[in-house]
């Protein structure tokens, strides 16, 4: 009942989220803030964690592949299969859920309990489309984008790595990349980390916005946004991968 | 001016206000007293429309806004001011765009005039050079002059403050005070400020609602406070010793 009465408040919450903006201009402003703060500030991250991602996965298929009739290029190929299907639309999301969710409904909620949140209302300002519906929208503009990145610095982390160990060839692994590939792939990891951007940016919101108390509330709110969202996630992609392949 | 009438309000089950009626008059400064939890805050918020109530009707100047919609009630949030208890400041923004932001929403100013507009505003609080900096680097005192001089930067008609002088030390909320009551008398507006400060009640109440255990208990003005003999307000007020000391000299003298 618990659960139900809390996807009702969600369903309710959003519903106020992307209802008309009063004045345009001010969420433009907005808009520009939250494409800064949470694409450009979550660049070097994603960065950092793809090359080392895709490094490992070129490692480790090297290290298995002990069959000497199993082609070199496989590595190549597994190493783009991994990043393109799972790793940069899902695990990436996981960790922007992470690092995003917290801080928005950690800002929200702080915003709640310090009044300014009730302050915007007396101003006539939607609060909870004046926040959240940017974070939203930056989140959406800014996480295909993060995947398109992180495919292709993962990818690049297993080249360098590969050759660096001497695991592989220049060559092979060039050829792995180009060996059966499937357009749609990219298509389908696209649409997951659309749908993942609305779940990592609006449920933090929905936990920050609905905050009472003190700073103890706002901890908690954060950790419970960062776990809900992260599952969300989790079953999203099992639900849209058999939906979708 | 602001008529309430009737006004109740509970929260799940829990009655806070119980038939409230009181009206609020222009150019005075107009304060809802009484002790933690006694149902002024919820007054306060359900007069700027925070609150919606359970029956009863609230009166700007003759206009309902019990019954308006969000379209209607925007007419009225232009003519509104609110000052919250800490300031309620917007952090990821500098003081002067804190000052702006109202104007960014209801007025068709150009930004240099917007500029101009928050530098005037600021400077009638007594606050100069500080438009670049950050809420977080200002002092408690500050915080409240930035909150008053957002609320006042669209010429409000109406003036809500909730306990402005809480956390600040006796001569910063004497500032603050007089800061409230100079802006009500030179801008004509009508001014709630709900406190439970005895030097606001002493120096500023022109007009004074009494509110104990969610009912209007008592209504004067400081002077008034002098000479009532309604016991709650005796002990709400004069429980210390230096303000008993301070109402039996006030009585001698007059």
């Amino acid at each position: 009942m618990k659960v139900l009465n809390r996807i009702g408040a969600y369903v309710l919450f959003m519903k106020r989220v992307f209802s008309k903006p009063e004045r345009k201009r001010v969420y433009t402003k907005e808009l520009v803030n939250e494409l800064e703060k949470l694409g450009l500030n979550s660049v070097v991250l994603v960065m950092i964690i793809s090359f080392f991602i895709g490094a490992v996965l070129t490692l480790q298929t090297a290290y298995n592949m002990s069959s000497p009739f199993l082609p070199r290029y496989l590595i190549g190929y597994l190493t783009r299969e991994t990043m393109l299907l799972e790793f940069s639309s899902t695990i990436v999301s996981l960790i922007l859920a992470g690092k995003i969710g917290s801080n928005i409904a950690s800002e929200i909620g702080s915003m709640k309990i310090t009044e300014q949140i009730e302050a915007l209302e007396t101003m006539g300002v939607n609060s909870a489309s004046y926040l959240v519906a940017p974070k939203i929208v930056a989140a959406l503009v800014i996480n295909p984008v993060l995947y398109v990145f992180s495919v292709f610095i993962g990818i690049i982390g297993g080249l360098l790595t590969g050759l660096a160990s001497g695991v592989v060839n220049y060559d092979d692994y060039i050829h792995g990349l180009h060996f059966a590939f499937n357009p749609y792939y990219v298509t389908y990891s696209i649409i997951k980390t659309l749908f993942f951007a609305v779940v990592f940016t609006s449920i933090p919101a929905f936990y920050g916005y609905n905050v009472r108390g003190g700073a103890l509330e706002v901890g908690k709110a954060s950790t419970k946004a960062v776990v809900d969202s992260s599952i969300a996630i989790l079953v999203l992609n099992l639900v849209l991968t058999n939906i979708l392949l | 001016m602001i008529r309430v009438e009737g006004i109740c309000k509970s929260f799940e089950h829990k009655q806070v206000l119980t038939d409230i009626d009181a009206v609020f008059e222009p150019g005075k400064v107009n304060l809802i007293i009484g002790k933690s939890g006694s149902g002024k805050t919820v007054l306060l918020k359900s007069i700027i429309g925070l609150h919606t109530v359970d029956s009863g009707h609230i009166y700007y100047d003759d206009r309902d806004v019990t019954g308006m919609d969000k379209r209607q009630m925007k007419d009225i949030r232009k003519e509104l001011g609110v000052v919250f208890q800490g300031g309620a400041l917007f952090d990821s923004l500098t003081v002067l765009e804190n000052v702006i932001f109202p104007l960014n929403l209801f007025s068709s100013m150009s930004e240099k005039e917007k500029v101009e507009r928050a530098l005037f505003c600021l400077n009638r609080v007594n606050l100069n050079n500080v438009e670049s900096l950050s809420p977080a680097e200002i002092s408690g005192g500050m915080k409240k002059r930035v909150a008053i001089a957002r609320a006042i930067v669209l010429q409000p008609k109406y003036l809500f403050c909730d306990e402005p002088n809480s956390g600040l030390d006796p001569l910063t909320s004497l500032v603050i005070d007089n800061l409230l009551s100079e802006l009500t008398h030179e801008y004509n507006m009508t001014t709630i400020i709900n406190t439970h400060d005895m030097n606001s009640v002493f120096e500023i109440g022109e007009k004074i609602i009494f509110i104990h255990e969610g009912r209007k208990e008592w209504e004067g003005s400081n002077v008034d406070v002098m000479h009532s003999d309604n016991a709650a307000l005796n002990e709400f007020l004069f429980t210390s010793k230096l303000n008993r000391m301070a109402r039996e000299r006030f009585n001698k003298r007059s």
